[in-house]
C-alpha cells in the first residue's frame, strides 16, 4: 500500500480544473477564491488549530461533578432505603455487591471530573477561507471537514450552565445530515461571529452556484 | 401569498379511500407493534375468564375494522388540491389543517403508481419529489387520468428538462402503454427468465424457505413429517447407520424431496413476488433523464434526472454472480434514510432508481450516462481489477473489534459457569478460542473486498463479504470528510477517510495517512472550487 492518489493528489496535479471537459462550466479563478490553487491549500496537520475556549474544560468538570452528585445522591438514597432498613440483605447472596457497586460509581464520577482536562486541550478548530475544520478525540482521532458551499444551515445553542461560562455552541449542518457536526465551547462572541461568517460564506456561495 | 387562480379544487376519487385507510392501519399497526402489543397481551387472561367480554369480542372487532375505514373516509373527504399556474396546492388534515403550496420548479421528479384498482378504472397516484425533503411530500392518491394529464403539462411548461418526452410520454400515458417507442431509448428491459434470476437472488429466500419449513412442520404435525425429522436427526447423529438399512434410505430420499419441495415453495414465492413488483420492468433514457416502469398489478414508474445523482451503488451477491449480473440503484438527496430505517420510522420515502438485474456493460455505461462527462476513470463493477486495496493491518482491526464484541458475551457465560451453571469453563474457553480463527478467515475475506479507486473527478469504493457492492460518486458531490484514526492506525501511519454525501456515508478504512490527507485535501479542493449545482 504505497501512497496512492498520486495522479490526482494535489503534489502532482497543480491544475485539476484544466483536464475537465470543457463543457463544465469550472470556476473561473478569479477574485471570489484567491488561494485555491492547490499547493495553496495548507494540509490540515499544518494548520494552525484554534483552541476552545479557556474556560470550556473548567465549565465540563462542573457538568459532571453536578452529575457526579445527583448520582450519588440517588445512590445514596437507594442505599439508605434498602441496606439500613434491611441490613444484610445482600449479606447471604453477594456481600461484595454494594461496595463493587460505590467503587464504580466513586471510579466513574471521579473520572468524568478528570476527562474533560484531558479531552478539551486535543479539541480545535481551523476557520479557513472556504471550509471550517474541526478536530476531536483522545485515542479515537479525528478530523471533520466542512465546506462553506455545502452547509445547509447553521444552529447555535447553549444551556444555561453556558451561558454562566460565557459560551454557547456552533451546529454545522451539511446535507444528508449525520452526527458529531457541533463545535462546543467557543465563547459566545466568538460562537456568534463563526455563524454570522458561516452563513454569509453560505448565501455567497449559493448566490453563484445556483445558476444552472 | 396570492397564487394565480386557475383550476378548481379537485378531490380524489373515492377509490383514494383506500389509500388513506391503508396507511391509517399501517400506522396503527406499527404503533400496535411498537407499543402496544404488551397491554393487549395483558388483557388476554382477564378476558378469558369473562364470559360477557367474549361474547362483544365481535363487535369490539367489527369497531375496530371499522374505524380506520371511517378515518379513512374522513380524510379523503377533507383532502383537496389545486392544479394552479405555477405551483400545486394541497389541502388535507381533518384536525390539524395542513396546506401545502408545492411550486413546480422546486419539482425534481414525478413517480407513479398504479395499482390493479387504479388501473381498472383509469385512476393513477402521483407523487412529485421536492428538493432537500426525506419525504414524500406531493401526494395525490387516485387522481383522474385528465388531471394527472393536466398537472404533467403544468410541470412541464414550467419546468422544460423534466417534462416526460413529447408524444404521449406523460405519466398516464406510459401507463397505458402507448408511446412506448416515443420516451426515449429504452435501454433495459427484463423478461421473465430475469423475473425468475430476481427470485432466485432474493436475499429472502432462504428466510423464506425457512419459513417454509417451520410452517410445513406447524400445518402437519402429523405422521407424514416426523419420521422425516427423525431421520434426518439420525443422519446427523450417525450418517453411517442412516444407509445400512433400506427403510432409513427410504426415509432419506423422502427427506430429500420434503427439501426440495419446501426449497421450491419458496422459489415460488419469491419468484412471485419478483414478478408482482419487476414484471416488464423497462429502463429509459432520454435528455439526462432515466425513468423505469414496472410492476404486474401495482406499476411503479420512478423518474430521476441524472445530475441529481448522488450515488450509485452496484451490488452483487453470490447469486449474482453466478448469473453473472448486477443490481444498481442511483440515490438522490431525498434518499437519506434506507428503506428499512424509514419504515421504522414511519417516514414514506420517495420511490429510488432501483435496476434489479442488469449485465456489467449496462452498469458501466449507466455510470457513463448519470455521471455525464465526469469521473471516466472509475468503475462501478466490483470484479473491476483496477481497485487498490486497503491496508492488511484492516483484518487485525477487524478481528480485535470482534474479539472486544464477544468479550461481554463470553464473559457472561464464564461468569454463569463459574456460578454454577451446567456447562464447563473449559468448554466455553475452547468455543472462544475456536472463534477466533474463523472471525479472522471472515475479516481476512472482508479485507479482500474491500477497496477503492479514484480517478480526478469520482471515487468508487467496494465493499462486502460474501458478495460485494461499489459505491461511486462524483468527488464535488461530497457534503463534508472526516479523517479518523485510531491508536493501531496511528502506530501504523494510517488512517480512515470519511465522506458524507447528501444520502449516506461512505467510509475508505485503512489507507496510508498521508494518501488520506491528500485525498480529503483533493476532495475539498474539487468540492470547493465546483460551481456547479450538487443536487
Amino acid at each position: 500500500m504505497v501512497a496512492e492518489p498520486t495522479d490526482a493528489g494535489p503534489a502532482e496535479d497543480p491544475a485539476p480544473a484544466g483536464d475537465s471537459p470543457p463543457a463544465e462550466p469550472e470556476a473561473p479563478a478569479g477574485s471570489f477564491n484567491p488561494e485555491v490553487p492547490l499547493h495553496a491549500l495548507p494540509g490540515a496537520e499544518a494548520v494552525d488549530w484554534v483552541p476552545l475556549h479557556p474556560r470550556f474544560a473548567r465549565r465540563l468538570q462542573v457538568g459532571a461533578f453536578l452529575r457526579s452528585v445527583v448520582y450519588v445522591a440517588a445512590a445514596g438514597g437507594l442505599h439508605i432505603t434498602v441496606l439500613v432498613r434491611n441490613p444484610g440483605a445482600f449479606a447471604a447472596a453477594a456481600p461484595w455487591l454494594p461496595a463493587f457497586l460505590w467503587t464504580l460509581l466513586a471510579t466513574f464520577s471521579v473520572w468524568s471530573v478528570i476527562w474533560p482536562l484531558i479531552a478539551v486541550p486535543r479539541r480545535g478548530y481551523v476557520v479557513r477561507e472556504k471550509d471550517l475544520l474541526y478536530k476531536s478525540g483522545v485515542l479515537w482521532r479525528s478530523v471533520k471537514a466542512f465546506p462553506f458551499n455545502r452547509v445547509q444551515h447553521t444552529k447555535l445553542d447553549s444551556t444555561p450552565l453556558d451561558r454562566r461560562f460565557g459560551l454557547a455552541g456552533l451546529s454545522v449542518f451539511p446535507a444528508g445530515g449525520g452526527r458529531g457536526n457541533r463545535i462546543r465551547g467557543l465563547g459566545q462572541e466568538t460562537a456568534e461571529r463563526l455563524r454570522a461568517y458561516i452563513s454569509e460564506r453560505i448565501e455567497s456561495g449559493a448566490g453563484t452556484a445556483e445558476g444552472r | 401569498m396570492n397564487p394565480p387562480a386557475t383550476g378548481d379544487w379537485l378531490r380524489s376519487s373515492p377509490f383514494a379511500i383506500a389509500f388513506f385507510t391503508g396507511r391509517i392501519v399501517r400506522t396503527a399497526g406499527r404503533a400496535l407493534i411498537q407499543g402496544a402489543l404488551v397491554p393487549l397481551i395483558a388483557t388476554v387472561p382477564l378476558v378469558r375468564d369473562n364470559p360477557r367480554i367474549i361474547g362483544a369480542l365481535p363487535l369490539v372487532f367489527g369497531v375496530v375494522l371499522l374505524l380506520p375505514l371511517v378515518a379513512g373516509i374522513v380524510q379523503w373527504a377533507c383532502f383537496r388540491f389545486r392544479i394552479a399556474e405555477d405551483r400545486l396546492l394541497i389541502r388535507h388534515g381533518v384536525l390539524r389543517k395542513t396546506a401545502l403550496d408545492l411550486p413546480y420548479e422546486r419539482v425534481q421528479g414525478i413517480n407513479v403508481r398504479r395499482s390493479l384498482v387504479d388501473r381498472l378504472f383509469g385512476l393513477v397516484t402521483v407523487t412529485l419529489d421536492t428538493a432537500g425533503s426525506v419525504q414524500t411530500e406531493g401526494r395525490l392518491p387516485s387522481i383522474r387520468m385528465e388531471v394527472a394529464d393536466r398537472l404533467q403539462r403544468r410541470v412541464t411548461t414550467l419546468r422544460p428538462g423534466l417534462g416526460l418526452a413529447a408524444g404521449g410520454g406523460s405519466p398516464a400515458g406510459t401507463a397505458r402503454g402507448r408511446g412506448a417507442t416515443h420516451d426515449g431509448r429504452i435501454l433495459l428491459k427484463l423478461g421473465p427468465t430475469d423475473m425468475v434470476r430476481i427470485g432466485i437472488a432474493n436475499r429472502n429466500f432462504i428466510f423464506v424457505a425457512a419459513l417454509v419449513g417451520v410452517l410445513g412442520d406447524l400445518l402437519q404435525p402429523g405422521d407424514l413429517l416426523d419420521p422425516v425429522l427423525e431421520a434426518i436427526e439420525a443422519g446427523v447423529d450417525s450418517a453411517a447407520s442412516a444407509f445400512t438399512g433400506l427403510g432409513a434410505l427410504a426415509q432419506a430420499a423422502l427427506a430429500a424431496i420434503v427439501i426440495a419441495s419446501i426449497a421450491g415453495v419458496a422459489l415460488l414465492l419469491t419468484v412471485t413476488s419478483a414478478f408482482l413488483r419487476h414484471h416488464a420492468f423497462t429502463l429509459r433514457h432520454d435528455g439526462g433523464r432515466f425513468r423505469s416502469h414496472a410492476g404486474l398489478l401495482t406499476q411503479r414508474e420512478v423518474l430521476i434526472e441524472a445530475p441529481k445523482v448522488q450515488q450509485l451503488t452496484v451490488s452483487q451477491d453470490l447469486v449474482l454472480r453466478w448469473f453473472r449480473r448486477y443490481r444498481l440503484r442511483a440515490l438522490p438527496a431525498a434518499a437519506l434514510l434506507s428503506p428499512d430505517q424509514s419504515r421504522a420510522a414511519g417516514v414514506e420515502v420517495p420511490d429510488v432508481l432501483d435496476v434489479p438485474l442488469l449485465g456489467g456493460r449496462l452498469a458501466e455505461r449507466l455510470r457513463t450516462l448519470v455521471f455525464a462527462r465526469e469521473a471516466r476513470g472509475i468503475s462501478v463493477l466490483p470484479r473491476c481489477r483496477a481497485f487498490k486495496r486497503v491496508s492488511p493491518w484492516y483484518i487485525r482491526a477487524l478481528v480485535v473489534r470482534y474479539c472486544l464484541y464477544a468479550a461481554p458475551p463470553f464473559g457472561f457465560l464464564l461468569f454463569l459457569a463459574w456460578a454454577g451453571a451446567p456447562f464447563g469453563t473449559s468448554t466455553i474457553l475452547s468455543w472462544w478460542a475456536g472463534s477466533i480463527p474463523a472471525t479472522a478467515l471472515a475479516a481476512w475475506q472482508r479485507w479482500r473486498r474491500q477497496g477503492y479507486m479514484l480517478d480526478g473527478e469520482g471515487l468508487a469504493s467496494r465493499s462486502g463479504f460474501l458478495g460485494s457492492e461499489v459505491k461511486a460518486f462524483l468527488l464535488r458531490k461530497v457534503q463534508s470528510v472526516t479523517v479518523k484514526q485510531s491508536p493501531l492506525q496511528r502506530r501504523k501511519d494510517l488512517a480512515t477517510l470519511q465522506v458524507q454525501l447528501a444520502c449516506g456515508i461512505i467510509t475508505v478504512p485503512y489507507i496510508e495517512r498521508s494518501a488520506a490527507w491528500r485525498l480529503r485535501d483533493y476532495i475539498l479542493y474539487r468540492v470547493e472550487s465546483s460551481r456547479r449545482r450538487w443536487h
